[in-house]
């Protein structure tokens, strides 16, 4: 048995190195929920119990997350193959793809201290984390801009910004807690301490572009761009110039400066005994921004600047003035006209929520069929994902998912995921999208979640098999 | 009983079948290696990007002054018409006091004597008086000055006694008056047992007035003179004795002189460039009113002649090519007498203007042959009648100029003026552009039609190419022109955009043009229905100009 525990978890491993771990990257993937002996999974919802009576993550290696969505297209639907063998980037199959808005995702966390201990009817957790997060909204409209100029929006409006970013990179110090209501009834709650260390987060970036006819073009803009960069100490003179020290942008990766806080909440409910519900919101919180920032405004009441050519009558006039001397008025006026200055304002910057709706059938105490609705908020966009998988446990040692996701734009997405238990030791792999590492140029969404936990005390807590069959093949 | 803890139980048949796990784990090896070659990014070429950018390039609201502003071109409003009068204006000729009159130094004015007899005895003194009548040496012949009044110069004396006595020599020059006192310098001379006794004074000669005796038989003449008184001594007779006093007058710089200046000559050539038509291939202007202003500014107290020996106009490219505007028979005045301030108005500048126009000119004709520029010489003479008896002054601020200028009041017909320029060129545009297209909208307030065409040249004005090929090149339209007198522009209806658009570039063509250097601009003026226009201060042009870029990044 021990033998076989060994081997499985030998294989994992090989397995792991052999993929040579993808460029995939996850978020708090999906499917992880329901892996419930990964303790993990608890990050989905505080109120999921770990099975076990302590736990203790591997340092560093607890948690390795990484994550990648892109919405509209994959590598394959805009790379394509020249008679000659040579490769191009498609735009107009990447127009093709476009919807009206489209999103870029890139996630890493990494998990460098982790560990959870029960006490009586509470399940207490703790876990420091490394995240990084990067999220991009980009309209179709901009990118049409782009791609095919604005000589097709002579006579209408076009906004030329309307995209929404978001990159943080902060530390997070969680403490966990679940707690057992009853039978029925579990809740969880986790209040996290943040500390932000580069920040780049919009608030708007409307730039409304109008040309009535070739000849003039009125910009209109609503900007607020904030962001925030150890070591950032900027000379006030509402100039875009960055002054960063390289030291202090070191030290800035461990400074506390930048503070905030979240929370996660969650609720379970088995109506029957076979039947669990789960309902939960995590990362609903936010950062203050402190250190190296800098806020690129415009007035709104009054930004709109319409240019209709450069004046060269002063130049018939005077010798002294220069083409160059006149299209520096056009930037200043156009600088003054939008309201377009540099502050230096400390900001919020918030989190994206996650809401998580599942549902958990236990068709034998070791087949479990799930279902999970998840939604991301993103600045008022929702990112909704529906889930579906299978969860076979082989004893202990050995739990296997597979699942189907659908996401946004992305309707091809394989589960798979598995936990390997050889004593203490426990190893997981998840992925929300397996053809996300395998074939990494046909997928619009990969990810993979990872780790390596010390589990104790798990024969309590864990869900015996209702048929034993050993090696002579016959019950017992 | 004994509790045995739960145990993991695998399905042998399932976990005895490791092909199962090999096949799964080949599967991972097998699907993982096909993305290697999808990212052999050597193999990528440029994207296919070909958007088009539609952007405006320049918008210019102009007036005339606006276009015409360099090169000295001078606008006029008339306060109540507002219609618009272009001058040109040029010095002629400025002379200042200094450049009329110098006063020369006066070297070895000699007082002297020679043949003196003395006789003192010893303790007791004697005396003798020598004059020596100096005529002033004049900068110019003919001057004959009353008085110069010095601002500053320096009286030198040298003195020589052979006598061997001690002597006290008192040098005066009665003709120079400071205070109302005349100069006296004096000088002692102790004999010490050698000969010459000499001794060398020099005196500030600033504030002094010389006034010369010009009666009969005397012209700018001064006299100075010595008294010597001689001490006796038990030292012999030596007479006869000599004594001499050398005089100079040096650096001598004046506030006011009076007298007869003479008679100066001022040659004057100057040439008076017309921009207006200074492109002007063929075609002219028919300006209805044309004034030509000589301008003179006189403070110099002497009458000034000036004489027209030409005074023409000269195109190159229109017959008869060059007009006498001078011409006699046109009742042109020449010679004119510059008029000078009198003594009663000392100190004072007298302006004069002269007005030559249609009917003592040749002004008109000068101008509508559309004239490259206005040829002039002119003589100057001072004193023009040369009578000695005229008294003159001069200060040392007077001055006189001559200026001349041409007025042009905005008010004629242009029929076909063709005008021609080239300026440096630099066609600037991406390599990847496949298509240029420009736009030019025009607003004309001006009652003046304009047809262009620009043309492309490369470094040796090789021409590679024309902005329009097209027969109609026309960018401006003349905006209607109301009835006389005003001949006004007719602003109701508002006056519509034109709006028109050359050929597109391509890429052939804008691979052409980028060897372009040069640009060479011709257009043809005419005025609304050719007939005659007056042009105001508030007309403008109002020019935009777009363009439509089109994109290859394949190029």
């Amino acid at each position: 048995m021990k033998t076989r525990a060994f081997s499985i978890f030998a294989m994992a491993i090989l397995i792991l190195f052999f993929s040579a771990f993808p460029p995939a990257s996850a978020q708090n993937g999906k499917n992880i929920n329901f892996l419930r002996v990964v303790p993990q999974s608890s990050y989905t919802n505080p109120a999921i119990v770990p099975p076990y009576d302590f736990y203790i993550g591997f340092p560093a290696l607890s948690s390795l997350k990484l994550d990648f969505k892109n919405t509209p297209f994959d590598f394959n639907d805009v790379i394509r193959t020249n008679n000659n063998d040579s490769l191009f980037f498609d735009t107009q199959e990447m127009m093709n793809s476009l919807k009206n808005k489209n999103y870029l995702l890139f996630d890493f966390s990494n998990e460098f201290i982790a560990f959870g201990f029960r006490a009586k009817d509470f399940f207490i957790s703790f876990n420091f984390s490394e995240k990084f997060t990067t999220s991009l909204m980009y309209p179709k409209e901009f990118i049409s801009l782009l791609v095919n100029g604005n000589a097709p929006y002579i006579g209408t409006t076009v906004n030329a910004g309307g995209f929404d970013i978001n990159i943080t990179h902060y530390h997070e110090l969680a403490l966990g807690l679940s707690y057992t209501i009853s039978k029925k009834w579990s809740a969880g709650l986790r209040a996290k301490y943040l500390v932000g260390v580069l920040n780049l987060d919009t608030k708007k970036t409307d730039i409304n572009l109008y040309s009535p006819d070739d000849f003039s073009i009125t910009a209109s803009t609503d900007i607020l761009v904030n962001m925030s960069i150890p070591g950032n100490s900027p000379n006030k003179e509402d100039s875009l110039n960055f002054n960063i020290d390289r030291d202090d942008f070191l030290r800035g990766f461990y400074g506390f400066k930048n503070s905030g806080f979240a929370f996660d909440l969650g609720a379970q409910f088995q109506p029957i005994e076979k039947l669990t519900l789960g309902l939960s919101v995590t990362d609903v919180g936010f950062i203050h921004w402190k250190t190296g920032v800098q806020n690129l405004v415009t007035n709104s009441t009054s930004s709109s600047y319409t240019f209709e050519g450069i004046d060269i009558g002063e130049m018939f006039s005077s010798d002294s003035v220069k083409f160059s001397d006149q299209l520096t008025e056009v930037l200043d006026s156009l600088k003054k006209n939008l309201g377009l200055r540099v502050t230096y304002d400390n900001y919020y910057s918030w989190l994206t929520p996650k809401l998580y709706a599942s549902v958990i059938y236990d068709l034998t105490p070791k087949d479990h069929f799930g279902f999970l609705w998840r939604c991301d908020f993103f600045k008022g966009n929702l990112l909704p994902s529906v889930s579906l998988n299978y969860t076979r446990e082989f004893g202990k040692a050995f739990s296997l998912l597979a699942g189907y996701t659908i996401a946004t734009n992305s309707y091809a997405n394989f589960a798979l995921g598995f936990a390997v238990n050889a004593g203490p030791v426990q190893l997981y792999l998840m992925t929300d999208n397996i053809l996300g590492i395998t074939q990494l140029t046909n997928t619009r969404y990969a990810n993979t979640h990872f780790g390596i936990n010390l589990v104790f005390g798990r024969n309590k807590w864990y869900n015996k098999p209702k048929i034993k069959v050993d090696d002579t093949g016959l019950n017992r | 009983m004994k509790k045995t803890p739960p145990s993991v139980v695998f399905s042998g048949d399932h976990w005895k079948s490791t092909p199962v796990w090999l096949v799964v784990f080949c599967l991972f090896l097998f699907l993982s290696s096909c993305s290697k070659e999808d990212f052999n990014f050597d193999k990528m070429t440029d994207p296919e990007w070909n958007p088009t950018w539609s952007m405006p390039l320049i918008h210019s609201n102009m007036t005339l002054r606006n276009i015409l502003k360099k090169g000295g071109t001078i606008f006029v409003e008339d306060p109540l018409t507002h219609q618009l009068t272009i001058e040109y204006e040029t010095r002629l000729f400025s002379q200042s006091a200094k450049d009329y009159l110098i006063v020369p130094d006066q070297r070895n004015m000699k007082v002297e004597n020679n043949t003196i007899n003395i006789t003192v005895d010893p303790g007791d003194s004697t005396w003798f008086d020598i004059e020596a009548p100096y005529s002033f040496v004049t900068s110019e012949e003919g001057q004959i000055f009353d008085s110069i009044f010095i601002r500053s110069g320096v009286f030198n004396i040298n003195l020589s006694s052979y006598i061997n006595h001690s002597c006290k020599a008192t040098l005066r020059l009665p003709n120079a008056v400071k205070n109302g006192k005349s100069l006296t310098v004096l000088v002692n001379l102790p004999y010490q047992g050698s000969l010459p006794v000499k001794k060398t004074v020099s005196i500030d000669f600033s504030g002094y007035t010389i006034k010369f005796d010009n009666t009969p038989g005397h012209t700018n003449e001064i006299t100075p003179g010595v008294h010597v008184i001689v001490y006796g001594d038990n030292n012999p007779n030596n007479s006869p004795y000599t004594f001499s006093a050398l005089c100079d007058l040096m650096n001598m710089k004046f506030s006011k002189v009076i007298g007869y200046l003479g008679q100066y000559s001022y040659p004057l050539e100057d040439t008076l460039y017309l921009n207006l038509f200074k492109n002007n291939l063929s075609g002219n202007i028919q300006l209805q009113e044309i004034d030509l202003f000589l301008k003179t500014t006189n403070s110099v107290g002497m009458p000034i002649q000036l004489t027209f020996n030409d005074l023409t106009a000269h195109s190159d490219k229109n017959p008869p090519y060059v007009v006498d505007i001078a011409d006699p028979s046109t009742g042109f005045p020449n010679p004119i007498t510059i008029p000078a301030p009198d003594f009663a108005h000392m100190g004072t500048s007298v302006d004069t203007t002269y007005k030559f126009d249609e009917t003592n000119s040749n002004i008109v004709p000068a101008i509508n042959l559309s004239p490259n520029y206005i040829y002039f010489k002119v003589d100057g003479l001072s004193n023009p009648g040369n009578n000695p008896a005229l008294k003159n002054f001069i200060f040392d601020t007077s001055r006189f100029a001559v200026d001349l200028r041409a007025s042009l009041p905005l008010f004629g017909a242009i029929n076909g003026f063709y005008v021609e320029d080239t300026v440096a060129f630099d066609f600037d545009i991406p390599d990847q552009a496949s298509m240029l297209d420009l736009k030019v909208k025009t607003e004309n307030h001006f009652p003046l039609d304009a047809e262009i065409q620009l043309y492309f040249a490369d470094k040796n004005y090789k021409i590679l190419d024309s902005l329009f090929d097209k027969n109609d090149h026309h960018i401006l339209l003349a905006a209607p022109v109301g009835p006389a007198p005003d001949y006004k522009v007719i602003e109701e209806p508002p006056i519509e955009p034109y709006t028109f658009s050359p050929a597109p570039f391509y890429k052939a063509d804008l691979d052409r043009l980028r060897e372009a250097r040069y640009l060479l601009i011709q257009a043809k003026l005419s005025t609304y229905n050719e007939g005659l226009v007056k042009i105001y201060a508030d007309y403008r042009l109002d020019v935009k100009l777009a363009a439509k870029l089109t994109i290859n990044s394949q190029n």
